[in-house]
């Protein structure tokens, strides 16, 4: 069953709104920042997880981050 | 859908038990640290579950990595089912290689998508016929 909404009051700088509003377009703007909430509490969530690794592991080593970048699909 | 790093059985068990795993999990965590610096999210697709949940010891290290929600669980819908389908089909391989099919049937959910995988092999063949994805080997 999906969550039921909340209705919540928010205050961002008006080029950043207009710019949100734009592109939610017909999708709506509460599923537009609710996506965007969404996303950037899991990206969080997994720069927790990795930082929390290189403190019980040690970092990854450079050399292996550089490999990964390097082998990353150029789009 | 935008960019994913979509796992196999092999990624999750790396980051999912990180002492055990050594070198594979140095890899893994390099790919999802990568992933994170480009605003890429990690996804394991559900059927990859039923390979690496065998019991409460292989259980409890999965449940503690997902209940983090530092990676998304994707959803078995019956679309990406039917596309498992197709492509066990395009490359003649039978039902023993569904999980395989569901991990790039969930990849080509996204606009663009990097499958991390231990065993190349048989991604390597499904999903071959589609530029948008890529594989990186751990």
């Amino acid at each position: 069953m999906a969550d039921a909404a909340e209705k919540l009051s928010v205050s961002m700088p008006h080029k950043l709104a207009s710019a949100a509003r734009k592109r939610a377009g017909r999708r709506g703007l509460s599923s537009f920042v609710a996506r965007a909430v969404a996303r950037e509490l899991e990206r969080e969530a997994l720069g927790e997880f990795l930082d929390e690794l290189d403190k019980t592991l040690g970092p990854v080593p450079d050399a292996e981050l550089k490999r990964v970048r390097r082998e990353w699909p150029k789009r | 859908m935008a960019e994913a790093i979509v796992l196999d059985s092999e990624a999750l068990n790396a980051l999912a038990n990180p002492t055990a795993r050594g070198a594979l999990t140095i890899r893994a965590r390099a790919i999802a640290r990568v992933a994170h610096e480009r605003g890429v999210l990690l996804r394991v697709p559900a059927p990859v579950l039923a390979e690496v949940c065998r019991g409460s010891r292989f259980d409890a290290a999965v449940n503690h990595l997902l209940n983090r929600e530092a990676i998304g669980v994707a959803d078995l819908t019956r679309e990406i089912a039917q596309t498992a389908g197709a492509l066990l089909a395009k490359a003649r391989l039978s039902s023993a290689h569904a999980i395989d099919a569901f991990v790039v049937a969930t990849a080509l959910d996204f606009e663009v998508a990097v499958i991390a995988t231990g065993d190349a092999k048989d991604i390597k063949r499904l999903s071959a016929p589609y530029p948008q994805l890529s594989l990186m080997l751990l």
